[in-house]
């Protein structure tokens, strides 16, 4: 068996795209192996007729911009890859219908969101100062983790960082009703639980505000042409130091030695190539499906069986004959929901969102035009019982139009006699092109259980195949952008930390060269 | 000093403890493939990635058209043929000589046809000097095996974005995917309104004619008006299909136009249309087949359409080099040098062929060039709409077999 390569990367998601875009930097050699014609996974574009369409991202957070610049920025930065990056100031619009709604905009940056944020909830100063302190301490116990290698010392942790032990232990409601907000203000400040797909009762404080505070602080920013931008901006990187990409080259096998160890990968059937470390960018799901039942550890099987997975969504995107202005939406983002409890907004999919990209990059639809996008969560388990291949597509319009309906009585706007494009994506469309199990967009849920935390606690006992690693929006973070790229990141500088030694072996990087 | 104080933060180190237990209590069985999901399986059943069949029976249409009726080739593993959409079309591979080649012809039947009696039917006419067609009349027989894509395309009726009417636009052998649509309003399966003006030389030259009118007697949302070129006949139109014609027939605002035809109708609509003011909205215009005379074209550089470049495309771990005329795209040579790439549509829209462009320069038709934004400025091509106006070099998509 002959090392062709020292990482193989399967899939070409952002976390699959960022691992190899830094490894093949360092100078490992580097195959990515992605199954479309396109990198990018979710991060991607369609184009129908004159519209090009964004597919998933909302809001890219911890970017920043060039004076202030957070994690992902500088990591694109780091990589070489140049982004046309644009922002959006207003963090979002959130209309509850029925009897305690409320319809409220609110303003990024912490003093403006405070600001905004007391013109519909007076009163509410003092809590939310100390929820963002709460914010700088959690921030803090990070960094002091990771000053430790990820093996603080408990009584320091304990002493100094109590808060962000009872945030990382509590869900986002406990959090909220011990700094004293009432239901309307918890509600509002819950609102985007549907961004990691479990309720507010459910989800991790610390994972939640986490996210929401980077979007407080930073701003949301959207790349110029689409996400599809963001993908090829990482391939180049990749391409520029040497690294492979194969398109249309769908991974068929996983292949292991007698030890278990991973070795390599069969390819559309037909191929094989080998390499030192073989990262998925595919659910370990979908690994254990390819691989023999023996390579499949007992604990990797009791894992995926114990786990539920994350949501999946609808997804509408209309291109309309009209300006954003003519239309009269003045919003990027538009929560829309009947019912202010997350539990119930849950459980009945009472909760959609409509973005409108024109607001934040104004020619990204031809003149005269705009788009919308919509997206409301439905799961596997919501498609009726009686759905089948032939009144798919039938299925498919009619949701459609009962959102397109309900948006144009709440925002006021007349949206369907100016459709001259529309796609309706489903599960059944994430089934297709993500190739999940069930169309799971963020892998596993990220249950009360199976959080952020214990996750990252867990990380090296979840691994359980030497030389194979994860990463992307199923791995520990449970979806999103910044998380994913992030994730193919950090797995990169372990496999460069590992294989260092070699790295710097002069008649290797000769053969390189 | 604590925020939180009612919160116990001893609850933190039982995460990992509680986690295990969760993972402990878990089966160890097989993890589940794919298939147990409903939404996995409906996605498998619409978009299989390719389908054997064997042509079942043939039928001539006229002295040059014959339809072939495609079912599942049960032996080959076919179970059956895919659900489509009235206006998709199908990829079918070819293999001619040795060379593989892929064309995307329109399905003329109906959707209910493929649901309830398992077949497609493809209508394919014989044209002067086109290798598929005359590779197709010659080979294809009864029990012929062949292998196609899943159903492809987004020329479909939509009842959100389309006009409760359509008004038809047909040039000639363009009727294919509307005999199939008429079939669909007929079953009841699309709740629109249909009239077809059906533009041929003469009323004898009419494909599907016969078959057309049946549908139109039995169901009165459908209408159809011949628009002869070189005939005059009462009942009829006279003359091309051109914007007095399409005013005549567009009484509603709430119609659409679904055009399909030959090359010079399209480049005669588009620009009729803008002048007509009909907007956007209600043009569904597409067109599936090859581009071939890039020199026809007024932005074409003339001084270099007699010149043949040398074409280096690498896929994979392989590297081909092949010469490639000015007025040959890059798919057609890289086909004709016997190395398979994935392709649909071959007009530039589906993007399936999306290669990176390495280096030199190449000239492609405006009106086809569908990319993305950022495929433009990352130097992405689809190279069945390009033609080399240099020595160039690509990378191509694997080919899946």
């Amino acid at each position: 068996m002959h090392n062709q390569y020292d990482v193989i990367v399967v899939g070409a998601g952002n976390g699959g795209l960022t691992c190899a875009a830094t490894t093949a930097k360092a100078g490992l050699r580097t195959l990515v192996l992605e199954k479309h014609g396109l990198p990018g996974g979710c991060a991607s574009s369609f184009v129908r007729g004159r519209f090009e369409f964004e597919p998933s991202l909302h809001e890219l957070c911890a970017v920043g911009t060039p004076e202030n610049p957070k994690q992902v920025y500088k990591m694109f930065k780091e990589l070489g890859a140049e982004i046309n990056w644009c922002y959006e100031d207003n963090l979002f619009r959130a209309i509850c219908k029925g009897e305690n709604g409320y319809d409220v905009t609110l303003k990024a940056g912490r003093q403006a969101f405070i600001e905004s944020f007391e013109k519909y909830c007076p009163g509410n100063r003092e809590r939310l100062e100390k929820l963002f302190r709460l914010q700088d301490i959690d921030d803090k116990a990070v960094d002091y983790v990771m000053k430790k290698n990820g093996k603080p010392n408990l009584l320091t942790m304990a002493l100094k960082y109590g808060d962000f032990l009872r945030m990382g232990s509590h869900s986002v409601k406990e959090v909220l009703t011990e700094l004293g907000f009432d239901d309307k203000a918890i509600s509002i400040l819950s609102t985007y639980w549907c961004y990691l797909g479990v309720p507010a009762d459910e989800l991790n404080a610390f994972h939640y505000f986490n996210m929401m505070t980077g979007y407080i602080d930073d701003g949301a920013a959207m790349p110029r042409y689409r996400s599809h931008e963001l993908s090829l901006a990482l391939a180049k990187v990749i391409e520029e130091h040497g690294g492979k990409i194969w398109y249309n080259a769908e991974v068929t096998r996983f292949l292991y030695d007698e030890s278990g160890k991973a070795i390599g990968v069969q390819i559309n059937g037909q191929q094989t190539v080998y390499g030192r470390e073989i990262v998925s960018n595919l659910i370990p799901n979908r690994v254990a499906n390819l691989s023999n039942e023996e390579n499949v550890p007992q604990r990797t099987r009791k894992l995926m069986n114990a786990r539920r997975f994350g949501i999946s969504t609808l997804t509408i995107y209309l291109g309309l004959n009209c300006s954003r202005e003519e239309l009269g939406l003045n919003d990027y983002t538009v929560f829309i929901s009947k019912d202010p409890d997350s539990r119930k907004q849950y459980e009945t999919k009472g909760m959609y969102i409509v973005n409108c990209l024109n607001k934040v990059i104004e020619d990204s639809s031809p003149p005269g035009t705009c788009t919308l996008f919509f997206t409301a969560m439905l799961e596997d388990g919501d498609l009726p019982e009686d759905l089948d291949e032939y009144n798919y597509e039938k299925y498919k319009t009619d949701l459609a139009e009962k959102y397109i309906i309900d948006a144009e009585k709440v925002l006021g706007i007349k949206i369907r006699e100016r459709i001259e494009e529309i796609e309706a994506a489903t599960p059944v469309t994430m089934a297709r092109y993500l190739g999940t199990p069930a169309g799971t967009i963020y892998g596993y849920r990220l249950s009360e259980w199976d959080n952020l935390l214990a996750r990252t606690q867990s990380e090296d006992s979840d691994r359980t195949v030497e030389n194979l690693s994860y990463v992307g929006g199923h791995y520990i973070h449970g979806g999103g952008y910044s998380t994913a790229y992030d994730c193919g990141h950090t797995a990169a500088l372990r496999l460069i930390e590992k294989y260092r030694d070699q790295l710097n072996r002069p008649e290797e990087q000769e053969v390189r060269s | 000093m604590s925020y939180l104080k009612n919160l116990n933060k001893l609850k933190f180190t039982g995460m990992v403890k509680r986690r295990e237990e969760e993972i402990k209590k878990a089966s160890d069985i097989m993890i589940p493939d794919n298939i147990a999901y409903k939404a996995n399986r409906i996605a498998a059943a619409l978009h299989p990635a390719y389908q054997d069949l064997i042509i079942e029976k043939m039928v001539m249409e006229d002295e040059l058209t014959c339809s072939y009726y495609l079912i599942a080739d049960k032996q080959a593993g076919c179970q059956k043929i895919a659900y489509f959409q009235a206006g998709q079309y199908l990829n079918v591979e070819l293999n001619i000589e040795g060379h593989h080649f892929n064309r995307p012809y329109s399905i003329s039947s109906s959707p209910r046809q493929a649901k309830e009696e398992g077949y497609y039917r493809l209508s394919i006419s014989l044209m002067k000097g086109f290798i598929a067609p005359d590779y197709i009349w010659e080979n294809w027989k009864v029990g012929t095996r062949v292998r196609v894509s899943a159903p492809l395309g987004t020329s479909t009726y939509n009842r959100l974005r389309d006009g409760k009417k359509i008004l038809a636009l047909i040039g000639g052998n363009g009727v294919t995917p509307f005999v199939s649509l008429a079939h669909t309003i007929a079953d009841g399966d699309i709740d629109a309104e249909m009239l077809m003006l059906y533009g041929n030389k003469d009323l004898k030259s009419a494909l599907f004619r016969e078959e057309l009118q049946q549908l139109v007697d039995q169901c009165d949302k459908l209408k159809i008006v011949d628009v002869l070129e070189e005939e005059v006949r009462e009942g009829c139109e006279h003359g091309l299909i051109d914007a007095d014609l399409i005013r005549k027939y567009r009484c509603d605002d709430d119609t659409s136009l679904f055009v399909c035809g030959p090359q010079a109708m399209y480049d005669y609509l588009n620009e009729q249309l803008v002048k007509m003011d009909i907007p956007r909205k209600y043009w569904r215009l597409e067109i599936y087949g090859q581009y071939n005379e890039p020199s026809r074209l007024a932005d074409y550089p003339q001084e270099k359409k007699d010149e043949v470049y040398r074409l280096k495309v690498t896929q994979g771990e392989i590297t081909y080099e092949m010469a490639c005329p000015a007025g040959t795209s890059l798919m057609n040579a890289i086909e004709q040098s016997g190395i398979r790439i994935p392709v649909h549509c071959r007009c530039g829209y589906c993007g399936f062929c999306h290669s990176r462009l390495v280096s030199g320069e190449v000239f492609m038709p405006e009106f086809l060039d569908h990319r993305r934004q950022a495929d433009k400025i990352y130097g992405y091509i689809h190279p069945c709409i390009c033609f080399p106006l240099s020595d160039v070099e690509i990378e191509i998509p694997l080919y899946k077999n």
